[in-house]
């Protein structure tokens, strides 16, 4: 269970998916971390069994999913209204915000509402920008296993990248890995070949080349990815993925790692 | 039969109206999430094997997104003929959707599964148009029974307009419109007091503390998971 779960951003993610439409960013975020947290993945399936209870009684419960299910799917396919974000801006007025000193509003807020668009069929991991990262450890042997956080990387063993993108993208993002701690690393990688929306990133990442001991490496997905300098200047002090990828404005994913 | 009963109905599925694709998407979902949750057998590598459903948490609701994606398509949606029922022909897609992603060696659908790579065991069935159900365990019914108690609890503890709204919502399904309007109410308001709902629902499951116990739901879907890899899998 990483930090992001407890009483944090994962988990408070997992909880409003079944109170409101999550956006495609949001569900990104989700799925990423549903990947690798068993926690939160069985607090899902928690709160998925009540809601199925709730609307549908219990014998029915476990192959039929209730309204809000069959709603919130929906959403993630697109076939909704997209939800609409507001966005509401504290803007200076002539540099001074005004104020009044007898009236309720001691400033003028200017509301800026922006709303999604209301896009194509959003194929699974929406939006259109949306990539997402599955993490395998290889072992000298050439044995598979899929990452888990308490699982060390051992030496010898490398991991390899499996990226997936929304199938209606014709190119790939570039690709970057970054390795956080007292001596942050970038690693470039280079972005798959294939058409498909699933497919191996060239190359892997040996256990040699990352720090012994507990270490979070953040994965990143852009359009164009910036200098290193300025990768390693959005991972210091180790943030949450959301943070990095908001610097970046980039779709990041955060692996914890134990390197022996 | 909508399809072949609403010929406008089937033009605009066609054409990918997102009214269209809706309205056959809700008549689908239960039959398609009944089929991906009981399982079914096929053959592989001149084996045959049987897989036997998807466990409940985001992993069906990432199947459902994925078939009907596909199904979607506008490559899927021409294909359709618009003759035969389409309920078959939208499990076929599911079917191989699934297959395809059992054999692979990175799945997609499959990743949100504890326990590794999900894989497959070998059919005891001999007939090929046997489709094995899935049966709830005790502690699955259990586990059932134990959180209808709960919602109970919840439910009585509700005034009786939200209990209203829970129900027209909730259990009927209604749509925000049409709750309003038997409850006296906006859309808008129905949507407000529909999320103060769900956040209240929420906040009850975790005080009784089924949300965060521990249990024995993981490792069902650990044990579950767990079977043997088909040679002659993989993309």
């Amino acid at each position: 269970m990483s930090a992001q779960c407890i009483g944090g951003s994962a988990r408070k993610l997992v909880d409003e998916r079944f109170v409101r439409l999550l956006d495609g960013d949001e569900r990104g975020h989700l799925e990423a971390h549903l990947v690798a947290c068993a926690a939160c993945s069985e607090r899902y399936r928690r709160l998925q069994l009540a809601e199925r209870v709730a609307a549908v009684g219990p014998e029915r419960a476990v192959d039929e999913p209730g309204s809000f299910e069959i709603e919130r799917i929906a959403g993630d396919l697109g076939l909704l209204e997209s939800p609409r974000r507001l966005r509401i801006e504290w803007l200076p007025i002539g540099g001074l915000f005004l104020a009044a000193a007898t009236a309720a509003l001691a400033f003028l807020l200017l509301p800026v509402v922006a709303s999604q668009d209301e896009g194509e069929l959003l194929p699974r991991g929406a939006p259109v920008a949306d990539t997402t990262f599955a993490v395998y450890v290889v072992s000298a042997a050439g044995e598979v296993r899929a990452h888990r956080a308490e699982e060390p990387v051992r030496a010898g063993e490398h991991l390899k990248l499996r990226v997936s993108r929304a199938a209606t993208e014709g190119t790939w993002p570039q690709l970057s890995a970054i390795v956080a701690g007292t001596e942050p690393r970038v690693l470039r990688l280079e972005s798959p070949r294939s058409a498909d929306p699933s497919a191996s990133v060239p190359g892997a990442i040996a256990a040699g080349a990352l720090p012994r001991g507990r270490a979070a490496l953040y994965l990143i997905a852009a359009p164009e990815l910036p200098e290193d300098a300025r990768l390693i200047d959005a991972v210091e002090g180790e943030p949450a993925a959301e943070l990095v990828a908001k610097k970046l404005e980039a779709r990041v994913q955060r692996v914890e790692l134990v390197v022996e | 039969m909508i399809l072949l009963e609403r010929r406008e109905l089937l033009d605009g599925f066609r054409r990918g109206d997102r009214t269209a694709l809706l309205e056959v998407y809700r008549y689908f979902v239960r039959d398609v999430a009944r089929f991906l949750t009981a399982g079914f057998s096929f053959d592989s590598g001149g084996q045959r094997c049987t897989f036997r459903g998807f466990r409940g948490g985001y992993e069906i609701e990432a199947a459902l997104q994925e078939i009907f994606r596909r199904a979607f398509e506008e490559r899927a949606r021409l294909s359709y003929n618009g003759i035969d029922p389409y309920k078959p022909y939208l499990l076929r897609i599911a079917r191989n959707t699934v297959i395809n992603d059992l054999k692979s060696r990175h799945p997609i659908l499959f990743r949100f599964r504890s326990g590794g790579a999900v894989i497959l065991e070998p059919c005891r069935e001999t007939d090929p148009d046997v489709v094995v159900s899935r049966e709830c365990s005790p502690e699955e019914v259990h586990e059932a029974r134990e959180v209808a108690a709960l919602v109970e609890a919840f439910l009585s503890a509700l005034e009786p307009r939200m209990r209203a709204l829970f129900e027209l919502r909730f259990q009927e399904g209604l749509a925000a419109e049409e709750t309003g309007k038997r409850l006296g109410w906006t859309r808008a308001q129905v949507r407000t007091r529909e999320a103060r709902l769900r956040a209240s629902f929420l906040e009850h499951m975790q005080a009784a503390g089924y949300l965060t116990r521990a249990g024995r739901a993981a490792s069902i879907a650990l044990t579950g998971a767990v079977l043997a890899l088909l040679a002659g899998g993989g993309s």
